[in-house]
């Protein structure tokens, strides 16, 4: 029998349809094939998969924690970070007025900026994320955690940590509380400067560039502990979501088809769909050629 | 500091199906692998009839086996760079080799594997240790499409 041309490229569609057809069909079989649907088939490895799909919803879970505490650390880096800026500003008006050259009404003027500073800096302090207050301890939807009266700050929260559980073994408390912020004596340093500068004392104006000093880098170091949580609360994130990862790895093995047949056929089928596709190549190129001649 | 791993510090490629017989190497995971911290004990099993593909097999409770492959055989293996603070982590001196395995699941709509390239296993089979990493680069994907060197050449 002669052997035509149009025979072989015959053969080789048939052949690439073949390959293509047993892909499928096994690309079907690997993504519907379940082995394990029902607890008779195989009580062990049943109940083995369902502690691996518990495991990866408690992990869901703790995903979902830490994408709370997330938002609620962010709003608080950022108000603290304006808190901070505050402070640098009432730091800038200290300097300008411990020069002997200002007169009274120009340090009278700054006390009234230092005083809308103060404004700002409690407005800061009594923010809230998601309807509760963020440095009222665990005090979160009371009244409001800082209430000014004059130049006097009180703070009506408590020191009580906010923890949220983010593994199976780790907790972190994600707040930072009023009581730490009243600490800093960022309030102490602001209203001093403003009564100094009302009162006109130069040397008190200059004692309180020291002290605003100190009140911001006390905030810098709160900032730098939030920082430190949410450092630990990315690192369990990645730990997690990688778990879940390997588990969803481990249970597709466990509830799909024969993972050693679908491998041995996947590679087979492979190499045959990219021979025949190969031959193909080859018999087309010589076509063109011949037909260019 | 970091470093490609398809030159200083990895081995070259080898053929596919170089592979005589049926290897078998135990593995010590420090930290474990996440998801199976208290599990150390591991095997590396390199079988002739699943290459290039190989099993990472829990000595103690072999249904948490991993399906992995190693990277020398995946297409897209340059965007991944390991530290050598974690070549270290697993004993590597500066100048040894250390392989880089990939973990691969069935993609459950296509029916195709796909590589969690975000997360790889490295493992230095002359200290027998082993370590998953996970890589800072949030643009490598947790489910790509396999794709095999062989398969392209």
């Amino acid at each position: 029998m002669r052997v035509t041309q149009s025979m072989i490229a015959r053969n080789i569609i048939q052949s690439m349809n073949q390959s293509r057809e047993n892909l499928n069909t096994l690309q079907v079989a690997m993504s519907t094939g379940k082995e394990i649907q029902r607890p008779s088939n195989d009580p062990v490895d049943f109940t083995r998969n369902s502690r691996f799909r518990t495991a990866i919803s408690n992990n869901e879970q703790y995903l979902r924690t830490i994408n709370d505490s997330e938002g609620w650390l962010t709003t608080t880096t950022d108000t603290l970070d304006q808190f901070y800026q505050q402070l640098e500003a009432a730091k800038e008006l200290a300097t300008q007025g411990a020069d002997e050259s200002n007169s009274a009404e120009s340090r009278a003027a700054m006390a009234i900026k230092v005083n809308g500073i103060i404004d700002e800096m409690v407005s800061l302090v009594n923010t809230t994320y998601m309807d509760k207050f963020l440095f009222g301890g665990t005090a979160t939807q009371d009244d409001l955690p800082f209430d000014r009266i004059g130049d006097t700050i009180s703070y009506n929260g408590n020191s009580g940590n906010i923890t949220r559980r983010i593994t199976e073994n780790h907790s972190v408390a994600i707040n930072i509380n009023g009581q730490q912020l009243l600490d800093s004596t960022a309030f102490t340093a602001a209203a001093d400067l403003k009564t100094a500068l009302e009162t006109n004392d130069a040397a008190a104006v200059r004692d309180s560039i020291t002290a605003l000093r100190s009140a911001a880098d006390n905030t810098l170091i709160l900032l730098t502990s939030v920082g430190s949580i949410s450092n630990q609360i990315e690192f369990a994130r990645q730990r997690l979501e990688t778990a879940n990862l390997n588990l969803t790895s481990i249970l597709s093995q466990n509830e799909d088809v024969d993972m050693a047949e679908a491998i041995t056929l996947y590679n087979a089928e492979e190499i045959s769909y990219q021979a025949a596709l190969q031959s193909a190549s080859n018999v087309m190129e010589l076509n063109l050629m011949q037909f260019l001649k | 500091m970091k470093l490609m791993i398809d030159t200083s510090n990895y081995r070259e490629t080898r053929p596919l199906l170089d592979l005589s017989e049926d290897e078998t190497i135990p593995l010590e995971f420090p930290f474990g692998i996440p998801g199976f911290e208290s599990i150390h004990a591991f095997r590396l099993l390199k079988l002739i009839d699943y290459r290039p593909f190989v099993l990472l097999e829990a000595v103690d409770d072999s249904r948490i086996t991993l399906l992995l492959v190693n990277l020398q055989y995946l297409k897209s293996r340059a965007a991944i760079q390991i530290s050598r603070v974690d070549l270290l982590s697993v004993g590597c001196r500066p100048t040894e080799a250390a392989e880089i395995y990939v973990i691969l699941k069935i993609d459950q709509e296509t029916g195709l594997f796909t590589a969690n390239l975000r997360a790889p296993l490295v493992i230095n089979e002359n200290s027998g240790t082993g370590r998953q990493v996970i890589l800072d680069d949030k643009s490598l994907p947790v489910a790509h499409p396999l794709i095999l060197l062989a398969n392209q050449e």
